[in-house]
């Protein structure tokens, strides 16, 4: 084998040192693009408040409304009852001052 | 002769030595970019992951402000939905009090034998109430006639149904400002009874009323 053989072997390796190099470059450049691309990801979080607010008073909203059916359904139950038993209840509370007790009243 | 074919064999050597130089290189390169392509997408996918905990707290911090203050714009309504409410319920009682004010007043100024039923017990329930053998009665000028006519018999009914001896006097020196009823007490007014009809309106109101609706709405 001549000199000019071993020069060649020793090229070789040069070159593939070399591109071993530039590949840890590339690799590392990947790397640092991933970091960077991570970082902005981070960042970028935000929320809408203004959605939010209108997304919760909305909420609220539809909860106060079932709680005036609620209560609108209460007072008709109440005017419903109160009504059916009118004519009793005048009477138990005449008889009750007029010291006669609670004589007369059923309900 | 031989020599050439040496020369040339341990050229093919060499050859063979450099391709796999290149070849192992080539190989540590593709293992080296793959590497750090996964190295990336696990970074990626971290911060992915990060940035949704990170959302995930802001959004809820911005709910919870956002809640209390649509909470606070919306309480003045609720209240005010109670309120009506209440005052509705109020309404309804205040009608059949006042159906119920609207019919006594009837029978006291009718100033019959109903109304002289209702003296006597309302008087009797009073003077229960009064420890003192001597005991006052005061009352409006409709009923003080009412009373006195009565006085005998009333004073008879006292003593045998409360069962102890009572001395009653009735004062006609200051008339009471009410739609009927009596204010009982001892001589010194220390102790006292107030069963006016206004007083005992208030009082079917307060411990009468309530009852009643309870058992109604049960």
């Amino acid at each position: 084998m001549g000199e000019v053989d071993l020069a060649s072997l020793v090229r070789a390796r040069r070159e593939a040192q070399r591109r071993i190099e530039e590949a840890r470059r590339e690799a590392k450049r990947i790397i640092d693009s991933a970091r960077q691309e991570a970082s902005k990801i981070v960042e970028s979080v935000t929320v809408d408040p203004k959605a939010i607010e209108e997304e919760e008073f909305a909420k609220l909203s539809s909860e106060l409304e079932a709680f005036e059916r609620e209560i609108e359904e209460e007072l008709r139950r109440f005017k419903e009852a109160v009504g059916a038993r009118r004519e009793e209840i005048v009477r138990a509370i005449v008889n009750f001052v007029l010291g006669g007790g609670e004589d007369g009243c059923e309900v | 002769m031989a020599a050439k074919f040496e020369e040339l064999e341990s050229r093919e050597l060499l050859n063979v030595i450099i391709e796999e130089v290149k070849k192992a290189a080539e190989e540590e390169c593709r293992r080296i970019i793959e590497e750090a392509k996964r190295e990336a997408a696990k970074i990626v996918e971290e911060a992915k992951q990060e940035a949704e905990r990170r959302r995930r707290e802001l959004e809820e911090r911005v709910r919870r402000e956002a809640r209390l203050k649509a909470r606070r714009r919306l309480a003045l309504k609720r209240l005010e939905i109670r309120r009506n409410f209440l005052a509705a319920r109020e309404g309804v009682i205040r009608e059949i009090l006042e159906e119920a004010r609207r019919r006594i007043l009837e029978v006291a100024e009718g100033g019959g034998e109903e109304y002289r039923r209702a003296l006597k017990s309302l008087i009797k329930e009073a003077v229960s109430n009064i420890s003192s053998r001597k005991v006052v009665i005061r009352c409006n000028a409709r009923d003080y006639k009412l009373i006195t006519g009565m006085f005998q018999e009333l004073e008879e009914e006292v003593r045998r149904e409360l069962n102890r001896e009572v001395e009653l006097r009735v004062d006609g020196s200051l008339f009471l400002n009410c739609a009927g009823g009596v204010l009982v007490s001892d001589e010194e007014g220390r102790e006292y009874f107030n069963n006016t009809l206004e007083a005992r309106l208030e009082r079917a109101k307060e411990e009468l009323l309530p009852r009643l609706l309870q058992s109604l709405l049960a």
